[in-house]
C-alpha cells in the first residue's frame, strides 16, 4: 500500500498461527495492524472501536462466524473494506459474501504472493470507487 | 505407470449405457473462479 498515512488493519481469525502469518503479510505491505480478534463478535466490536481501513475476516470462527460479522459490519459501515480469508470455497458462500459487501475473497490455500496481490488489487479498486463517489 | 482416468469420458459412457442423466454442477470455487466472480461484481458496481 502506497498511502502516506499507514493503512490500519484489524485481523479476525481464530487460529493464532494464521493470524501471526497474516500480521507479517500486512506489515510487509506497509500497513499497521491495530487490533486482532479471535471471533466474529470481537471483530465487530473492535471494528466499531477502531474503524480500521481494512478488516480481514475468517469465516469459521467460534460464537459469531465471519459471514454474520461481515453482514453486521456492512450494515453499520456500508463503505467498509472487508477481505475474507478462509478455507471455505463453496460457490454459494463466496457469492453470499460478495453480495453482502466483501471487497475481496481469498482461499487460505492461496500463495502469499497471490494473497498480497489480491488485497492490493481490491484495495486499488476500492480507493478508486470511493474517490469516484 | 499411473492410470489416468478421463472423468468426462467415463461419465459420457455411464450416460450412454444406462440412460442416467449426469449433471455436473461445480460447487467449489477455485481462486481463479473467485477472481472472475469479483470481476463480475466490480463490473456491476461500476456499470462497465
Amino acid at each position: 500500500m502506497n498511502e502516506k498515512k499507514k493503512v490500519r488493519v484489524i485481523l479476525a481469525e481464530d487460529e493464532f498461527h494464521i493470524r501471526e502469518l497474516m500480521k507479517r503479510v500486512f506489515l510487509s505491505m506497509n500497513t499497521e495492524v491495530v487490533a486482532e480478534a479471535g471471533n466474529g463478535s470481537e471483530a465487530v466490536n473492535l471494528y466499531r472501536q477502531h474503524k480500521p481501513d481494512i478488516l480481514l475476516l475468517d469465516i469459521n470462527m467460534p460464537q459469531v462466524d465471519g459471514r454474520a460479522a461481515l453482514k453486521q459490519v456492512m450494515k453499520e459501515f456500508p463503505k467498509a473494506f472487508v477481505v475474507m480469508l478462509t478455507a471455505v470455497s463453496s460457490m454459494n458462500v463466496v457469492q453470499e459474501c460478495l453480495d453482502a459487501g466483501a471487497s475481496c475473497y481469498i482461499r487460505k490455500d492461496t500463495s502469499l504472493d497471490e494473497i498480497k496481490a489480491s488485497i492490493k488489487e481490491s484495495w486499488g479498486f476500492y480507493q478508486k470507487s470511493i474517490k469516484g463517489k | 505407470m499411473p492410470v489416468k482416468y478421463n472423468l468426462a469420458k467415463m461419465l459420457e459412457e455411464i450416460k450412454e449405457d444406462s440412460k442416467i442423466h449426469v449433471v455436473i454442477e461445480k460447487k467449489w470455487a477455485s481462486q481463479a473462479d473467485i477472481r472472475k466472480m469479483l470481476e463480475e461484481k466490480r463490473k456491476k458496481e461500476t456499470g462497465k
